[in-house]
């Protein structure tokens, strides 16, 4: 295929078409629209790292449920036969020795911890390469 | 006085500085947007799709080696952004169907135009420059207008040179077949 012989003709004519040039304002809207991703970019971006942030929202799940186990007897070592009723007995007597809000609030706390660590860290703020 | 070469510009950016910002698009804003409207057709596609080039420009500076040229670099984002929107379009293709067959020679039909008022010249020009396929619209003006090699315009597009070479040569032709119609068309009225 010969691609030179015709090219500086064509080049030629090309160049006589409408001259295309961008806004002239372009580079101001693009500096702008560069500090407003950056902005946002640092907005979502995660405080702390995402082990971090599961780990801390586990402990205290683990606790709560560590602490409701271990605090009867009758929970630790179930009556088989009577499994569930033990187990609900347990967890009655575990709630009713202790605060019961103070438990829900650490509970729900831990579950809080996971699901903004979820959502902080699946928010997408990178760029595919 | 603020960044002039592709090194200082470079620089600048990761620096965040935005003069450099600034001095970066201002130098390849034109080169970008004539491309992009050359694949997009209309001028409000191009204009955002330039802005969506350089921010992704900026946003992957970091990962930029200088194993090519910067505008290599912003051509390719270019293409590749401009793809995508037309992805995104669906829309129908802009070529015509139209026997490639023109008999007449480039320095004919360059001749011819010469006989027109400029601005017929540039309306029959930009009419079939128009109705090329997007891609061949980009690689007739990265190789023709902006003299990039075949090696680069392979970089740019992911398109091996053979094929470039053959789609050019295709391209060429129906950009002749549209040219040389409507000058036939312009100089009988």
């Amino acid at each position: 295929v010969n691609m030179n012989k015709d090219d500086k003709i064509i080049k030629d004519i090309l160049s006589k078409a409408t001259e295309q040039k961008a806004p002239s304002n372009m580079s101001f809207q693009v500096l702008e629209a560069w500090k407003k991703e950056q902005s946002q970019a640092l907005a979502v971006k995660p405080i702390m790292p995402k082990w971090l942030v599961w780990t801390m929202g586990l402990s205290v799940v683990s606790a709560v449920v560590w602490f409701l186990f271990t605090s009867s007897e009758s929970v630790i070592i179930p009556d088989y036969a009577s499994g569930l009723s033990s187990t609900a007995e347990g967890i009655g007597s575990a709630l009713s020795s202790v605060n019961m809000y103070t438990v829900m609030s650490v509970l729900a706390l831990g579950i809080m911890v996971m699901v903004s660590g979820f959502l902080i860290n699946s928010k997408s703020y990178r760029l595919k390469a | 006085m603020g960044p002039n070469s592709d090194e200082e510009l470079i620089a600048g950016i990761q620096a965040n500085d935005d003069n450099a910002i600034l001095r970066f698009v201002e130098t390849y804003q034109d080169r970008v947007y004539h491309q992009a409207l050359g694949m997009l057709g209309n001028t409000q596609d191009a204009e955002e799709a330039s802005q969506d080039v350089f921010i992704k420009a900026l946003k992957n500076m970091k990962l930029f080696e200088g194993r090519s040229k910067l505008s290599t670099w912003l051509y390719q984002i270019a293409y590749t952004t401009c793809l995508d929107v037309l992805k995104k379009r669906k829309r129908q293709p802009r070529e015509t169907e139209i026997e490639d067959d023109s008999t007449s020679t480039w320095d004919s039909m360059n001749d011819g135009l010469k006989s027109l008022e400029q601005e017929d010249q540039r309306g029959i020009i930009d009419s079939a420059l128009q109705r090329l396929d997007p891609k061949d619209s980009a690689l007739v003006n990265l190789y023709h207008l902006q003299e990039l090699s075949i090696k680069e315009v392979s970089e740019i597009t992911n398109i091996n040179p053979g094929a470039i070479k053959v789609r050019l040569l295709r391209a060429r032709k129906k950009l002749a077949a549209y040219l040389e119609r409507d000058l036939h068309q312009a100089l009988a009225t």
